[in-house]
């Protein structure tokens, strides 16, 4: 019976010249190769091919890089030199601002005693106006405890406590400090 | 004078020396430039990816392990950055009618044997490949990298790696062919 020769593919040169396929399928291959000088001449051809793309010269270049390269990092580094200082003024604001209210945090609550106060008088001032001017629809809108509810939350009871100062001065640092990563593209956000 | 070895030049680069990071530039500017041009194709923005891969680069000596060749370790960051610039300037890389199937006929071997003073003709042509088969051809052969590593960096899977190359090579043949007709 004549056994008739398979030519190896385009597909399975590649493959070979890879060096991928498994022991057995490689042994077949070279085996082929051995017995047909067609396929081996064809499997030289690609080789050189090979050789050729693994060699491939460098490039040329119109211009140096290095003058460029060390004017960007030179531009770069007083970019985040200017970051950082205004990250440090903002820090340095918002605790400067936390000690200013701390310090100051009975005129505050004042303030806030006196607002309600205010408020309080506006409110029995546009009442008695209101009943002067007998605009019931006004009367039956503005109540009297939704006034209160006001005042009693501008009481700012809470910040009289250290903790709380400190824990919103964090916040608030933390906040200034994410926005500025996002608003100023601070190093480090964004790896290579 | 002899060349101060990359590790002492980056050693002081990481201590601040910028212009021990020149000579660094000096050193590996065609290796980086090159592996950008033949992913992108084009001097202008091979030029700026091999410009901003030194700089991140710089950023990044901290990451560098020094026990290994500098070399490999930035012609990385360069493929990275220019396969990146590649999706930004055109999001759909694997160009359909590009993908046209392979043809049956065996390629003649003697029209396809490449002398070495060729090679200048194989870059060329390799230059006016399609990109996707481009881009496959490069990182096989000039950042010698495995299908499996191609197919991470692409993010493709490895069966379609294989063939996108396979038939790079094939129309590289081709085009090779129809060259010397």
């Amino acid at each position: 019976m004549k056994h008739e020769h398979q030519h190896v593919t385009d597909d399975e040169i590649q493959l070979h010249l890879d060096g991928l396929g498994d022991p057995a399928w490689r042994e077949e291959i070279e085996a082929r190769l051995m017995t047909c000088a067609a396929c081996a001449r064809r499997v030289e051809a690609w080789r050189a091919m090979f050789t050729a793309l693994d060699a491939l010269p460098q490039e040329a270049m119109a211009q140096a890089l290095r003058d460029d390269v060390l004017t960007q990092l030179a531009a770069r580094k007083e970019e985040a030199h200017h970051v950082y200082r205004v990250l440090v003024g903002q820090a340095l604001l918002v605790v400067a601002l936390t000690v200013y209210m701390w310090l100051n945090r009975s005129i505050l609550l004042l303030s806030s005693a006196r607002l309600a106060a205010q408020l309080t008088a506006a409110l029995a001032d546009l009442e008695v106006r209101a009943r002067a001017f007998t605009v019931p629809s006004l009367l039956d809108r503005i109540t009297l405890p939704d006034f209160a509810y006001v005042v009693e939350a501008l009481q700012l009871e809470p910040f009289a406590s250290l903790s709380t100062w400190i824990t919103v001065a964090i916040l608030a640092g933390a906040m200034l400090i994410v926005i500025n990563r996002r608003l100023l593209n601070l190093p480090g956000a964004e790896r290579s | 004078m002899p060349q101060e070895p990359d590790r002492i030049l980056l050693r002081r680069a990481m201590d601040g020396d910028v212009q021990a990071y020149g000579d660094i530039v000096d050193r590996y500017q065609r290796l980086v430039y090159t592996a950008a041009f033949r992913i992108l194709a084009n001097h202008d923005d091979a030029q700026d990816a091999a410009q901003e891969t030194f700089v991140r680069a710089y950023h990044s000596l901290d990451r560098f392990d020094h026990k290994r060749p500098f070399g490999p370790w930035i012609r990385r960051i360069a493929m990275n950055l220019s396969l990146n610039m590649l999706r930004q300037r055109r999001p759909e890389m694997q160009l359909e009618e590009e993908r046209a199937a392979p043809q049956s006929q065996a390629l003649d071997p003697e029209t396809l044997a490449i002398r070495s003073e060729q090679r200048d003709f194989v870059k060329e042509l390799l230059m006016r490949l399609p990109e996707h088969y481009r881009v496959a051809i490069v990182l096989r052969h000039y950042n010698e990298m495995s299908y499996a590593e191609m197919a991470e960096v692409l993010d493709e899977p490895m069966s379609t790696v294989k063939s996108n190359l396979f038939r790079a090579r094939r129309k590289l043949a081709e085009m090779m062919v129809s060259h010397e007709a």
